[in-house]
């Protein structure tokens, strides 16, 4: 089961898609910005920012960080229930010394 | 960037440009002496064809040798004609029976003619007997991923393999209601993929801590998940504060982790 965010605006669902999948890049928790072109931007949910410099962040409209920063309890919510072992929440750093 | 030519005969182009493709970046051949050239001057080359009859009719009046082209069939051939293309590319897909679920016809096009076509899917099949995925990527090359690969969350489906198909313009792998990005599958199958992506991070730690905790979360493991070794060495392996780890503990490690003890740093 995927987590996709509804984006409001049709003409940019037909080209957009927001979503947390089962098996991500599990490296940071983040949200995949999928493009119908070549592209895939992850946002990361801790740094509130994009992970990779390329493809280009600048090329995500606006409207859809927006309201992906609108949605970001959602997001975390979701991506701790998928990534219970690397939650938002953690700073990694806080684990070292159980 | 691929430097391999997508190759097309150009009656075919035409057509898949009338049903809204872009084919502006494919090389098309207009006649059979241009097949022919194109097959034994060029080292490599991806092809994509609508009706392969045609195709394999150039090939028939030539003497071509084996080559390292690869050819997407978009519609059936007969057995006879297969045979004949089988004799003349590397590899054929999208034959009769061959099992591939591919993309849509625009999205798979637009997948080959992208810059990168080997960073995304267009295809997959499934073989449960062998409990492993074949899947195709945009440049015809195919990917064998195991099915215990895939990640299983408590709580959520399990992969499905008897529904199995590419999705999201190429970027995702569905098996019913379970997804799994396809740059986590290259990142962790494909060594050149994995060094791209980790140059294009904003926040490069190359370090070898860093590696492993990046392998280690991919795999989905917390410190402690590391027989004989405390998390509390885990950690400290991570923060780069152990100058040099152990041989043996970096043994266990990347047998947890399922990887050569020098393809970490690699993460």
């Amino acid at each position: 089961m995927t987590f996709a965010l509804p984006l409001p605006d049709q003409s940019l669902a037909r080209n957009w898609k927001v979503k947390i999948r089962l098996h991500e890049r599990n490296e940071e928790p983040h949200v995949s910005v999928i493009f119908k072109g070549s592209s895939v931007f992850r946002f990361g949910l801790r740094t509130r920012a994009f992970l990779d410099r390329d493809p280009d962040p600048r090329l995500v409209p606006q409207e859809i960080i927006d309201f992906i920063l609108a949605h970001l309890d959602e997001l975390i919510e979701n991506w701790g229930l998928m990534y219970p072992e690397n939650p938002v929440s953690s700073t990694e750093q806080e684990e070292d010394d159980d | 960037m691929t430097t391999e030519p997508v190759l097309m005969l150009e009656q075919e182009a035409a057509m898949m440009a009338l049903a809204g493709a872009t084919i502006a970046r494919a090389k098309t051949l207009d006649n059979a002496d241009a097949v022919r050239d194109a097959l034994t001057r060029l080292r490599r080359g991806v092809w994509v064809s609508l009706n392969a009859e045609t195709l394999a009719s150039c090939l028939a009046v030539f003497r071509i040798l084996p080559s390292a082209h690869r050819i997407l069939l978009l519609n059936p051939i007969s057995r006879q004609r297969l045979e004949l293309l089988r004799a003349s590319f590397e590899y054929v897909v999208g034959a009769v029976d061959d099992g591939f679920r591919l993309l849509p016809r625009d999205e798979l096009i637009d997948v080959m003619l992208s810059d990168y076509p080997g960073d995304r899917f267009i295809g997959v099949a499934a073989d449960r007997e062998a409990g492993a995925l074949v899947l195709l990527r945009g440049d015809l090359q195919p990917l064998v991923v195991p099915l215990t690969w895939f990640r299983r969350v408590e709580g959520f489906p399990a992969p499905d393999p008897t529904d199995a198909e590419i999705i999201d313009w190429g970027h995702t792998l569905r098996m019913g209601e379970y997804e799994a990005a396809a740059d986590a599958i290259l990142y962790d199958f494909d060594a050149a993929f994995r060094k791209r992506a980790k140059a294009k991070r904003v926040e490069r730690d190359n370090s070898f801590g860093g590696a492993l905790r990046r392998l280690r979360l991919a795999r989905g493991l917390s410190r402690g998940d590391f027989p004989g070794i405390s998390a509390k060495e885990i950690a400290r392996i991570e923060r780069g504060e152990v100058s040099a780890p152990h041989a043996d503990t970096l043994a266990r490690v990347a047998k947890v982790l399922r990887v050569k003890p020098e393809e970490i740093q690699t993460y």
